[in-house]
């Protein structure tokens, strides 16, 4: 079930919520808490139970072995890397040995056949929150937790799927804290209200670019000019609103348990440079990889060539991370050689006009996740040809007669001929570019935030055309990775 | 204070959404309930995966199943001369898997089918296309879903009910879609019928380009879930085009094949509207360059189809094809069309 769903909104999500507090209500916190527990496991096996074991033997393992790092006189250091081994183990099984075995193949002309393996959802996302958990028990920065409390940290449903990745000091303390134990109407109505905005970015505007930039991708070989850049901006604006949807609706449905999840959004494409883009898109993963990965392997401390090999490194596994193929790999490559760049620039002391910092750094992003959406290498430079004119421009028969647009490469005729689509996309692109850089986000809405009749109207409005929209079908993007 | 605006918010919601509903369930645009007063355009025109699901999910007896020919097919029409409750759930541009999809839903609910066996939803090769992949999917995801939650409440439905209610008070004709395409008289040209069509290979995206039908397996299976109250029917074309397929990729041989082997698997009636006859002949029975026949066609196919006679022009035009007389009838038309010239207005 997704959270965009009949079944989660109308069923799932009350019903879980009146148990909770109920048993809460009547002192039977454990209880409470196991019900929240199931419930996740419950919301986590919707989309196949197959997957339920897997994610149940991961937990308690890792379990275990923190608390064996924290009691037990055996080596921690070991421990550890038995830790993280495993849980790699299982990353690495489940995501990338067909990518392995198809690369192999490739270089040693071999014929081992692929696993086929169906990918467990949330994986990634648990196995980074488990192993961050791991580590922080190592250092000692853990103190000790029941099973049961563990066990809705890593599974507690807003936040298993697609995060955002919460880290244990931010969460575990507010599954025991007695004062989230009892309802608290002002958290509900925060949490009704930032569940509405996710829900409309995704229902509504996501959802409708999702069908442009899968036209665009699946007609690739015959865009012109004009389609390949709506289909990329399509895509761009999709996968936004999408994840940054999602992550409201994660943090409002969690309000309502009176549990406050990490911002993983702050408005990314406003970013005037690489760098903020990194510190304010998904928010929770750059912070993982810095504090797990990045500062692991040295950071900043050990001169210039080694910070931007560890740079390149991060990125390279946060690519990879993503998903298990090349176009993953070399957008994150892509990213490396961004940051690097800008921190070279920067060592420069030049500085550039913000509205050309945010013109280059918004195209970068938006060329980047052309990579990132592409199935195929070839796929993807199909539409970046079509980014640069190469496969033909074409402009409406309305400018015709403008003398300088007269050239042989230029065709007027219609535009989106290939795309199945007409210009209600422009529409749409410009609607979110307005959202994307004058709208305050989520987040800085929430602050500001007094309950009013027109808030209250403004919810009801939201959430009534979003629940309108559902008959699309369409995944969140983030639950693939 | 955030109590009393959650109240608010509860309230306000639920009140809508059973405004919303209770209007679109009144007004049911397309038909759900009642194919009588709605406006044949939304019985007819749209390919809603959705719409079809919730569809095949009510009251029907016999639902229309086949490609934009069957657009032209209107379900009340059908009710008034069969008497049987009919629903339409066409989808443009069909392949042989949508198509036998849909009537093997259809039979799981205990309904029958009338479906249109055309050529073009037998080119195999149409699959490539990742656009038909992608629709065949999400059909096959809403007919598993069936969403009746979202029946009545979506913003398709409530944009229909609307455009109905505004409709109907500036008193538009609910057979105005149709009375259109029967006053359009267009002409036939050859080159277009090439470009459109593909049927000499030259375009890659065409409906008949790389014409590779599906294996007799699957035909056989199709033909298998038809009973006796099922209907097949063979759909017209304007006569050139016959000439076409007679004369490219063999298309026309494979076709034939393909009926033959349907009629020779099913119990059900295949009625074969195929061929030179009084209505292929006139272009004016036709639009979009004699691809479509005009709705007033399938009047005359349907009564012929549920035995209401035919006057006197008519006669002749429509054949129940049986397994004794496939063979010689399939002869015979291919005689007919080969002596037939190709007409370029």
């Amino acid at each position: 079930m997704i959270f965009s769903s009949y079944e989660f909104i109308f069923i799932f999500l009350p019903l879980t919520f009146c148990l909770y507090f109920y048993l809460n209500k009547n002192k039977f916190t454990n209880l409470a808490t196991g019900s929240l527990a199931f419930a996740s496991l419950f919301f986590y096996s919707w989309w196949n139970i197959i997957y339920l074991p897997l994610i149940l033997v991961s937990v308690t393992i890792n379990y275990l072995l923190s608390q064996l790092i924290l009691r037990s006189k055996l080596s921690k250091l070991f421990l550890l890397i038995l830790g993280v081994l495993f849980n790699l183990s299982l990353l690495g099984f489940f995501k990338y040995s067909d990518f392995f075995l198809q690369n192999i193949n490739l270089v040693f002309d071999t014929n081992y056949s692929l696993l086929n393996l169906v990918l467990p959802l949330a994986i990634s996302f648990f196995t980074f929150q488990q192993i961050a958990f791991l580590a922080d028990s190592y250092k000692g920065h853990v103190v000790k937790h029941t099973f049961l409390n563990y066990l809705v940290f890593v599974t507690f449903f807003p936040q298993l799927i697609a995060g955002p990745i919460v880290h244990h000091k931010e969460m575990m303390p507010q599954f025991t804290e007695k004062i989230n134990k009892t309802i608290s109407y002002k958290n509900i109505y925060l949490g009704v209200f930032i569940f509405s905005i996710g829900f409309f970015k995704k229902a509504v505007i996501a959802d409708t670019f999702s069908i442009w930039a899968s036209n665009g991708f699946d007609f690739m070989d015959q865009l012109n000019l004009i389609e390949a850049w709506v289909t990329s901006l399509s895509y761009t604006f999709q996968l936004y609103f999408d994840f940054s949807g999602y992550t409201d609706m994660a943090m409002g449905a969690a309000l309502l348990f009176n549990i406050k999840l990490p911002i993983n959004f702050n408005s990314p494409y406003k970013s005037t440079n690489i760098r903020d883009f990194w510190k304010s898109w998904h928010i929770t993963l750059s912070r993982f990889l810095r504090d797990y990965i990045y500062i692991p392997l040295g950071g900043n401390k050990k001169g210039s060539f080694k910070m931007y090999s560890n740079l390149f490194t991060t990125f390279l596994i946060g690519g990879l991370w993503h998903g298990a193929g090349w176009t993953f790999i070399f957008w994150g490559a892509m990213h490396a050689f961004a940051i690097i760049a800008h921190r070279i620039w920067t060592n420069t002391g030049v500085k550039l006009n913000n509205i050309i910092s945010w013109f280059l750094t918004f195209n970068f992003i938006n060329l980047s996740w052309v990579f990132f959406r592409a199935e195929k290498w070839e796929d993807a430079i199909k539409i970046i040809k079509g980014m640069m004119g190469l496969t033909g421009v074409v402009l409406p028969i309305s400018l015709q007669n403008i003398s300088f647009l007269q050239q042989n490469k230029i065709v007027f005729g219609e535009v989106f001929a290939n795309f199945n689509s007409d210009t209600e996309v422009i529409l749409w692109i410009a609607i979110a570019f307005f959202i994307c850089l004058f709208f305050k986000n989520s987040n800085q809405v929430l602050i500001a935030y007094k309950p009013s009749s027109k808030i209250v109207f403004f919810i009801v409005l939201i959430f009534v055309i979003s629940l309108m929209h559902l008959d699309k079908n369409v995944d969140f993007i983030y639950f693939n990775f | 204070m955030y109590k009393k605006y959650l109240k608010k918010i509860f309230f306000y919601f639920f009140f809508v959404l059973f405004l919303i509903s209770t209007l679109n369930y009144i007004i049911d645009p397309y038909g759900y309930q009642s194919r009588d007063g709605k406006f044949v355009k939304n019985l007819t025109m749209f390919n809603k995966p959705n719409v079809t699901s919730a569809r095949i999910n009510s009251n029907g007896y016999y639902y229309l199943i086949g490609s934009s020919r069957m657009a032209r097919v209107d379900p009340h029409m059908i009710e008034i001369i069969s008497g049987k409750k009919t629903h339409n759930i066409k989808i443009d541009g069909a392949t042989l898997i949508e198509n036998s999809l849909l009537a093997s839903k259809v039979k799981e609910k205990g309904n029958f089918f009338i479906y249109s066996f055309d050529a073009f939803s037998l080119n195999k090769s149409r699959e490539k296309s990742k656009e038909i992949n992608n629709r065949l999917r999400v059909y096959e995801k809403e007919l598993i879903a069936n969403e009746y939650w979202s029946r009545y409440f979506n913003s398709d439905i409530t944009i229909r009910s609307l455009q109905h209610v505004i409709k109907s008070l500036k008193g538009e004709n609910i057979s105005k879609q149709f009375e259109e395409e029967n006053s359009r008289n267009e002409g036939f040209s050859l080159n277009k019928a090439f470009n459109d069509s593909g049927v000499s290979n030259n375009l890659k995206k065409a409906n008949f380009a790389n014409f590779d039908i599906y294996s007799q397996q699957s035909i056989i299976k199709l033909a298998k879930l038809g009973s006796e109250k099922d209907i097949f029917i063979i759909f017209p074309k304007y006569l050139s085009y016959y000439s076409l397929f007679s004369k490219y990729q063999n298309i026309q041989s494979k076709y034939f094949e393909a009926i033959r082997s349907l009629v020779l698997n099913t119990e059900s009636k295949v009625w074969f509207f195929y061929g030179k006859n009084g209505i292929t002949e006139n272009i004016n029975n036709f639009i979009d360059n004699g691809w479509h026949f005009k709705p007033q066609v399938s009047n005359i196919i349907f009564k012929q189809v549920f035995g209401d006679g035919l006057k006197d022009a008519e006669q002749e035009y429509g054949v129940l094809l049986t397994k004794d007389n496939v063979d010689n009838y399939l002869s015979k038309i291919s005689i007919e069309i080969r002596a037939a010239s190709i007409d370029d207005n």
